[in-house]
């Protein structure tokens, strides 16, 4: 059995239950099996000093520490997620249709592999997250899940990967998702909830409610 | 001629131990609640019992009340004419039979809530109504599936498929076995999707359909409810165990059984580790199980 295939099927389920999760927690558990599962796709590439530190600063950062610091913010916010703008069930569909067109995109660019389909696929389901979640937590995981399908990209790509781009990368999406961090819970802390439909205005002349 | 006598024996080993599967889940869940539990043979006592009794038919019921276990029942039969559920071929075999045998299931259930329906109980029409959304969420799932085995296999044929010797394997098997497990609990009325032990009428699926029939009826019912086991079960175990391609594989009775079994077994430990899903979460996971087989279909 092809480990590496099997890894990238892992990366592609992951998404579609970030996609159709209804609870914060399956979020950002999925995102953390999803960041495992792409720190290990890393030895696909000839084996180097490069590629050992690019994985396992990517399971350390998007498997432990992004999943750590978003359950601590998530406990603290006690804010229920609110109701997507997409229903749960809907986002099958679209995830379905996502894939069709990753995998057509993957034919168009001659590597047609599972994992060139799953990094189109994580892209555009990290999209799709940012997109159809009103609440803060989740557009901060679709933001990580978005970073994990351009690090697919690059391992999917069958020439040797720039492993500095790589962990350049993954150092501005660590600064982003902490600074996101810390506002989300100064924003769940000062309005109660980290609901993105209803802090439409930054004045505090009309309601925010 | 040999290949036709073992088919037969498969069918009429199928037809024999089929309520065995029930059992073996009961059992199971028997064991996990830390109880004895009633004996693996309790179907074919129970199926003795209302054999021999006498079946009580609504005034309001026509004959399609009358006609819905049998015809249920002769549906399966057909399809395990077609459905290699033994170690060996299967009694029938012709291209296209993958999907005859998904429409005479659809016929089966068809039947069985046409005759729900014609019993006027609003009970009867609400676990239609809930079986029929059910197994249409399944359906997507239980072909895609297919689609892949028929994809790799180069034909529509199950006989073909199982004795292909280009087998799934690998990811997309993986990615095919749960989704066809999860059909294979969704189909048969089992948890997580319906509690065929629950006796509230309100919170039944499967069970609340066929609570107007007594007598040979629902000993017909209930036969038929295992047989569908079996054959679902069957394609999980072919696909799971190496049953080997071609001609010199091995084709052991003993070791589908043996896998028929654990497969029983696997069912009992999962209604035994899971509550029933809300009602509004069941289309969530069917819809997932045609993720998985649609992944496996990409993939493969």
């Amino acid at each position: 059995m092809n480990y590496f295939e099997l890894l990238a099927v892992i990366v592609i389920l992951c998404d579609v239950a970030l996609c159709a999760a209804s609870r914060l927690r399956v979020m950002i558990r999925a995102a953390a099996v999803q960041g495992a599962a792409l720190g290990l796709l890393a030895f696909m590439k000839p084996v180097t000093w490069e590629i050992v530190l690019l994985s396992a600063a990517t399971i350390a950062i998007k498997a432990v520490l992004f999943p750590w610091l978003l359950n601590i913010a998530r406990e603290k916010s006690k804010a229920d997620e609110p109701a997507p703008y997409v229903g749960y069930n809907f986002s099958f569909a679209i995830c379905a249709a996502m894939f069709g067109v990753s995998v057509w995109l993957s034919h168009r660019l001659d590597v047609a592999t599972t994992l060139m389909a799953g990094a189109f696929f994580t892209v555009l389901a990290g999209f799709f997250v940012i997109v159809s979640r009103k609440s803060a937590f989740s557009q901060a995981i679709g933001y990580l899940v978005l970073e994990g399908g351009v690090y697919a990209f690059g391992m999917a790509m069958p020439n040797e990967a720039p492993a500095l781009v790589e962990l350049g990368l993954l150092l501005d999406v660590f600064m982003a998702v902490f600074i996101m961090g810390i506002m989300v819970y100064h924003i769940s802390r000062e309005f109660e909830h980290a609901d993105m439909a209803k802090i439409a205005f930054l004045s505090d002349l009309e309601d925010y409610d | 001629m040999d290949i036709e006598m073992t088919a037969i024996a498969d069918f009429a080993a199928a037809l024999l131990l089929a309520p065995l599967l029930p059992g073996i889940i009961n059992r199971v869940k028997a064991f996990f609640a830390g109880r004895r539990g009633q004996s693996v043979f309790q179907l074919y006592y129970d199926l003795r019992k209302l054999l021999a009794k006498g079946a009580v038919y609504s005034s309001a019921s026509g004959f399609v009340f009358r006609l819905g276990p049998v015809a249920s029942l002769a549906a399966l039969l057909a399809a395990l004419a077609v459905m290699p559920a033994g170690g060996h071929g299967s009694l029938a075999s012709f291209d296209g039979d993958i999907i005859l045998f998904a429409y005479l299931l659809a016929l089966s259930r068809f039947v069985t809530v046409l005759a729900a329906l014609d019993t006027g109980s609003s009970f009867g029409g609400m676990g239609a109504s809930r079986e029929v959304f059910f197994s249409a969420l399944a359906e997507p799932a239980f072909f895609l599936s297919l689609a892949v085995l028929a994809k790799k296999a180069g034909a529509f044929s199950f006989n073909l498929i199982f004795l292909s010797a280009n087998p799934v394997t690998g990811t997309p098997l993986l990615l095919v076995l749960a989704a066809l497990f999860i059909v294979f609990l969704a189909e048969n009325c089992r948890i997580p999707f319906d509690d065929p032990n629950t006796h509230l009428e309100l919170t039944m699926i499967h069970e609340v359909m066929v609570l107007d029939h007594s007598g040979p009826d629902f000993a017909l019912i209930s036969y038929g409810a295992a047989l569908k086991m079996w054959l679902l079960g069957a394609i999980v175990v072919r696909l799971a165990l190496p049953f080997g391609g071609g001609t010199g594989g091995a084709q052991s009775p003993a070791l589908f059984l043996a896998g028929i079994f654990a497969l029983a077994i696997a069912a009992g430990i999962v209604e035994s580790c899971m509550a029933r899903l809300r009602l509004l979460k069941v289309p969530a996971l069917l819809l997932s199980a045609s993720m998985l087989a649609f992944a496996a279909f990409m993939v493969s």
